[in-house]
């Protein structure tokens, strides 16, 4: 997965970089705040992972920047901090951050944030996924047009037992006509 | 191997060597001398942002010599640096000059004993 890492320190970036490699992932590296949110919009990574500290733009504004970013993809922030304290993790937290980790990162401990971080991202992928398929007709499985949530409403005026999310073509002209000779009381309520 | 040169190094450093060269025997190496190479660069920085009564300045460096120092296991350093970055995060910069002169020591005393481990250590290949 592509991570991008934003670092002003080069023997941390050394060390991350390095060790997201040898986990299979693909590291992008930049040195400041600026250069990170440059590259996050040119090419918005799904996990960031950023010192608390740097120069210009620090961790922190940098995940409130993405969060006020209006994108339909979730991207998991990391901060990464030798600031420790639960007032710390707190203000990470407040600023938008999915997850804090200490200086020294603890490789193994990376990997498993990681690995809770593409959970998530997975879930979130999955969840679009089945919102995209809420328009498909429950009756012939085709994506709905506009106007199938006024048949639908058409069909429950006139008390015609439907399925949700059934499509103007299942619910059109032929299934209202069917549904008023069906009615006991000519249909019209 | 050269075990009597390891034997010099702290034992922070010398088990934070272990296990970065574990991993990668090349990138533990990398890591020592990129660390001598920024630490010197860095406590000059900070020398500097203390002439120039610069606090926001002298933190940053002393933030980036701290986090570099618990990246391989100098945690005295890192403790050290960590002085200079809280007084100078407070404005307390003389308090923070004569943090950051015992900082230079403690690096005066380390940074022989890196560059000698360095030096004996063959690349790994």
């Amino acid at each position: 997965m592509r991570v991008l890492v934003a670092e002003d320190d080069a023997l941390s970036r050394l060390l991350l970089s390095s060790t997201l490699e040898g986990m299979g992932h693909t590291p992008v590296v930049v040195g400041d705040g600026r250069k990170a949110w440059e590259a996050y919009r040119a090419a918005p990574a799904p996990i960031v992972l950023t010192d608390w500290i740097m120069p210009g733009i620090g961790g922190l504004d940098l995940c409130r920047m993405i969060r006020a970013e209006a994108r339909s993809a979730y991207t998991y922030v990391i901060l990464i901090t030798v600031l420790e304290g639960k007032g710390r993790y707190l203000e990470g937290m407040d600023a938008g951050a999915d997850d804090l980790l200490t200086k020294p990162v603890d490789p193994d401990q990376l990997g498993a944030r990681l690995r809770v971080a593409e959970r998530i991202l997975g879930l979130q992928r999955e969840l679009r996924r089945l919102e995209a398929l809420l328009p498909i007709c429950a009756h012939c499985r085709r994506v709905r047009d506009g106007d199938a949530r006024l048949a639908r409403e058409n069909l429950i005026a006139r008390r015609v037992p439907i399925g949700r999310g059934t499509c103007a073509v299942c619910s059109g002209p032929g299934a209202l006509a069917a549904a008023d000779a069906a009615a006991p009381t000519g249909g019209r309520a | 191997m050269n075990w009597s040169r390891a034997v010099a190094l702290p034992a922070g450093v010398w088990r934070r060597y272990v296990e970065l060269s574990e991993a990668d025997p090349g990138l533990a190496r990398d890591i020592l001398g990129l660390y001598l190479g920024q630490t010197t660069k860095q406590l000059e920085a900070c020398a500097r942002a203390i002439e120039t009564g610069d606090g926001a300045a002298l933190r940053l460096s002393a933030h980036t010599i701290r986090g570099a120092s618990l990246n391989i296991g100098a945690e005295a350093m890192g403790d050290l640096a960590w002085r200079v970055e809280r007084l100078a995060d407070e404005g307390a910069l003389e308090q923070a000059t004569l943090a950051l002169t015992t900082l230079v020591e403690r690096y005066a005393v380390l940074e022989p004993v890196l560059a000698a481990f360095l030096e004996a250590e063959e690349p790994c290949r």
